[in-house]
Formats: C-alpha cells, sequence, structure tokens
C-alpha cells in the first residue's frame, strides 16, 4: 500500500533576487515626480494665482531647476548602493554628462548653430529638419560619446544598463540647460521653470532612451549595421519634432483678435513626451530581451 | 522574463567597431548637412527692383520690406529683440561738383539734430567696386522706442553709411544695428552690398 501524501501548502519556492536595480520604476518615480510639481506649479500659478516675492524667485526657480537631478540621485543613484550587482558607472556617466552639455553642446547650440536666428520664420517641415540636423544631432552625438567612451565595454551586462546609463545622461544635459535658462530668466515664474524642466527632460530622456537602445542592442544583441546610425537620427529627429511643435503649441497664435500664450496646451505636450517615448521604448527592450531568450533557449 | 546577461567580454567585436564608426561618420554627414543648411538659410535673398531708381538689390529672405519718401527702400530684420537691424537705400539728386564727402558732412549735420548722442566715429574710403568710389561714415547713436508705453531701455546703435556719386545721384546705402551685434550683422550687409546694381 502506497502512502499518498499531499501537502496542505505547496513546497515555497525560493524566490530569485533580481540582482539590479529596477530602472523603469526609478524612472517613474522621478518623472512622476517632476510632472506632478509641474501640474501643480501650473494650477498653483496660473489658476490660483499665487505669486511669491522677488527675492524668493532665484532661489526657488535654482531648486526646480535642480530637480530632477535631485530626484536622480535620490531614487536612481542611492539604490545602486544596496543591489548586489550596481551599476558602477552612473556617477561618472551623470557628471561627464554635465561636463559635456556644458562644454560643448550648449555653447554650440547658443553661439554657432543660434536656430532662433534662421528657423524661426521658417515653414514646420524646414524647422523640424532644420532643427534635427543641428540642434538634435549636436546633442545626441554628444551623449552618444558620452555612453560610447565613459563606459568600458563591460559596464553594459544587460539591455537596462542602456536605459540605467542614458536616463542618467538625460538628467546631466537637462538639468545643464535648466540651469542655463534660469541664469539668463533669474525672475521667471516658477510655473515657467518648472515647465522649462519638464519639456528638456521629456526631450532629453526620449533620445537618450533611444540612444540607450541603440548602443546596448550593439553590445549585447546581434543587431545590424545600421541599427546604431538610425537610432542617433531617431533620437535626433526626436529634438527636431518636439522642439518646434512645442514652441509653436505655446506661442500666442497671431490673429485679428489678439493672441495669448497657450500653456496649457504646452504642459499637455510635454507630459506627453515624456511619458510615450518610455512606453514605446520599454516596448523595444522587452521586445529585444525576448528575441535574446529564444536564442538561448534555442541553444539549450 | 529571464535575464540576459553578457559578461566578460571586454572587447568589442569587428561588426561593433564598424557601427560605432558608421554611427560617427552619419552623425559628421548630418551636422555638415545642417550647417551647410544654415548658411544657406542665413544668405538666402529676395530680389528687389525699382526700376524708376535704377536699382537692384538682393536683400535677406525674411526681412520686412517697406518704402517711403525719404528713402527708396528699407528692409528691417523683425525678429531682432530691441533694435531691428536695418539696410535702407537712399538717393539724392547733387550737382556737378559735390562730393561723398559733402554729403557725408551734410548727413552729419541732419542727424545731430535728430539723433540722440549723434556721433561720428569715422569717415574713410570704401572701395565699393572697379570704377566705384565711395565714402563710409561709421556712426553711433542712441534709440529709444517710439511709444512710451513699450518702456523699452534705450539702445545704442552704430551705423554705417556708404555714400557713392553716380549720373548726378547720390547714392546711401545704410546700415545700422544694436552695437552689440554690429560685428554679427555686418557681413549680412557686405553681402547686400556686393550684389547691388545701381
Amino acid at each position: 500500500m502506497s502512502l499518498n501524501t499531499r501537502l496542505l501548502t505547496p513546497p515555497r519556492e525560493e524566490e530569485e533576487i533580481y540582482p539590479y536595480r529596477r530602472v523603469w520604476r526609478s524612472l517613474i518615480i522621478e518623472n512622476g515626480t517632476v510632472a506632478a510639481a509641474a501640474v501643480a506649479l501650473f494650477v498653483a500659478f496660473g489658476f490660483l494665482g499665487l505669486r511669491l516675492p522677488t527675492v524668493a524667485l532665484l532661489p526657488v526657480n535654482l531648486l526646480l531647476a535642480a530637480l530632477p537631478a535631485a530626484l536622480w540621485l535620490v531614487f536612481s543613484w542611492l539604490p545602486e548602493a544596496r543591489v548586489p550587482e550596481p551599476r558602477a558607472y552612473l556617477m561618472r556617466v551623470f557628471a561627464l554628462s554635465l561636463l559635456v552639455a556644458s562644454a560643448f553642446a550648449l555653447p554650440l547650440i547658443e553661439n554657432v548653430l543660434r536656430p532662433e536666428t534662421w528657423l524661426s520664420l521658417e515653414s514646420a517641415v524646414n524647422r523640424i529638419i532644420g532643427y534635427t540636423v543641428t540642434v538634435g544631432i549636436v546633442q545626441e552625438t554628444l551623449k552618444y560619446l558620452v555612453l560610447r567612451y565613459a563606459l568600458p565595454p563591460e559596464a553594459l551586462r544587460i539591455r537596462l544598463d542602456g536605459v540605467a546609463y542614458g536616463a542618467a545622461i538625460a538628467v546631466g544635459f537637462t538639468t545643464l540647460f535648466a540651469l542655463d535658462y534660469v541664469s539668463r530668466h533669474p525672475d521667471a515664474a516658477p510655473d515657467a521653470v518648472i515647465m522649462r524642466v519638464l519639456a528638456l527632460l521629456a526631450m532629453h530622456l526620449g533620445g537618450s532612451l533611444i540612444m540607450g537602445y541603440g548602443v546596448a542592442e550593439t553590445r549585447l544583441g546581434e543587431a545590424t549595421l545600421i541599427l546604431l546610425p538610425v537610432t542617433l537620427l531617431v533620437a535626433a529627429a526626436l529634438h527636431g519634432v518636439a522642439i518646434p511643435l512645442r514652441s509653436g503649441l505655446m506661442n500666442a497664435q497671431l490673429s485679428l483678435d489678439g493672441g495669448i500664450t497657450r500653456p496649457l496646451l504646452a504642459l499637455g505636450f510635454a507630459l506627453v513626451l515624456l511619458a510615450a517615448p518610455q512606453v514605446v521604448m520599454s516596448f523595444f527592450y522587452r521586445a529585444a530581451e525576448r528575441r535574446a531568450e529564444d536564442v538561448v533557449r534555442g541553444q539549450e | 522574463m529571464r535575464l540576459i546577461e553578457v559578461r566578460g567580454a571586454a572587447t568589442e567585436t569587428r561588426r561593433q567597431r564598424q557601427a560605432h564608426a558608421l554611427t560617427l561618420i552619419v552623425a559628421a554627414v548630418v551636422l555638415l548637412y545642417g550647417l551647410n543648411l544654415r548658411q544657406s538659410t542665413l544668405e538666402a535673398v529676395v530680389p528687389y527692383v525699382n526700376i524708376q531708381a535704377g536699382i537692384t538689390a538682393f536683400y535677406p529672405q525674411n526681412w520686412l520690406l517697406d518704402t517711403a519718401p525719404d528713402y527708396v527702400f528699407r528692409v528691417r530684420d523683425m525678429t531682432r529683440r530691441g533694435y531691428k537691424t536695418t539696410i535702407q537705400l537712399s538717393v539724392q539728386p547733387v550737382s556737378d561738383d559735390t562730393s561723398g564727402r559733402n554729403i557725408a558732412d551734410r548727413l552729419a549735420l541732419t542727424r545731430a539734430r535728430t539723433f540722440t548722442g549723434y556721433s561720428v566715429l569715422a569717415v574713410e574710403p570704401y572701395p565699393l567696386r572697379d570704377g566705384f568710389s565711395a565714402q563710409a561714415v561709421s556712426y553711433t547713436y542712441v534709440s529709444q522706442e517710439s511709444s512710451p508705453f513699450l518702456q523699452g531701455i534705450p539702445v545704442v546703435v552704430v551705423g554705417l553709411d556708404i555714400i557713392t556719386i553716380s549720373r548726378g545721384q547720390a547714392l546711401v546705402i545704410t546700415f545700422r544695428a544694436d552695437a552689440a551685434t554690429y560685428r554679427q550683422e555686418l557681413p549680412r550687409f557686405e553681402q547686400f552690398l556686393q550684389a547691388l546694381e545701381f
């Protein structure tokens, strides 16, 4: 007679430890906080009529410009110390992106390319092309160079490392450009500053995620030769589309009835621009992981 | 979903190196195209023909053109904040014994009365083109917004008059820009002068 024993509860499986920091979760928290701050300040200053004393404007604006960096430090960089497999080069990439943006991107755009002097009166298509092949390509090439040369080849172990390092670069560029904006407009209303910060973060993060995907896939996958150049062009085109579209949505239209700026449209556009590339790129990253998984299964 | 991790490969494959090289080439080509696009847009011109005055000019694209009894035509860069960079062309009938210097002095006397802080910086010969000598008068003055309601801060303007006499007419070609951007804008005026036919 065999004894058929059944356990009342199934045996507990040992929980698999994910050895890396979960980058999407960090990104959602950081971006959600910036977006919430933008909406809150927009409502407080735009609708409720909140006003700050002039002496408080500069410190508040500086804090707002540094908000993405502060959030990144708290939710991305610090947690790396608590995981078994930390990304060791995050701070290096962040610091280098600040320096590169300050030394190359900003001077090139503000002093050499100066798109506002020759693109502001062009047609929509010309503006998109113009911003893509100047501002977009300069910034994304610099980001690519940081990803390529600040990281040793072994730093990219999984595809999501591209997201983590890309986000670090995006936060560096955003912080520098936001600080530059505040230095030029120290008395700007905080809702205008946070909207600028949100738009900068959305553009840079979108571009960096695309660029990070190209670099990670080239490093870890069986990517074709043209994947990396294509991701560079797509990331540059994101700037090319976003800059004129945002200003077109925000600025007052010329009409006989007069015109007012439409910050609500700009805010909505920035929120969509912040979320959409992350959703799309998470799909691409997941698809690439699945493909790699299938290959490994096939080999087994 | 499993985690696909790659470790140990500290060197890049040939394909990876080629991909990186191709990316740099694409970036350089696109940036060169961008710089070329910028230059061609900045140098884009629109023709202006005035048969009565015998003038054919090519002024910068997107600049606002207007005419008035005081001058043949004037174009201004309305995208500029503050003082709008201006190119103006006027014609005055003169006698045979009038020189470019006479016109320059007369202009200086007139402007000293109408412009705030008008000061002539230099009067010197200017090689306009073969067969045409000209006088270049550079000056500065302070420009204020015409509307007091705009509460604008006065701007220091630098101007340059190119004066030449041809067939009993004195041609005064004027360039004015904000002192802060004068040097930067001057090449556009020089481009205008090179293409001017009269």
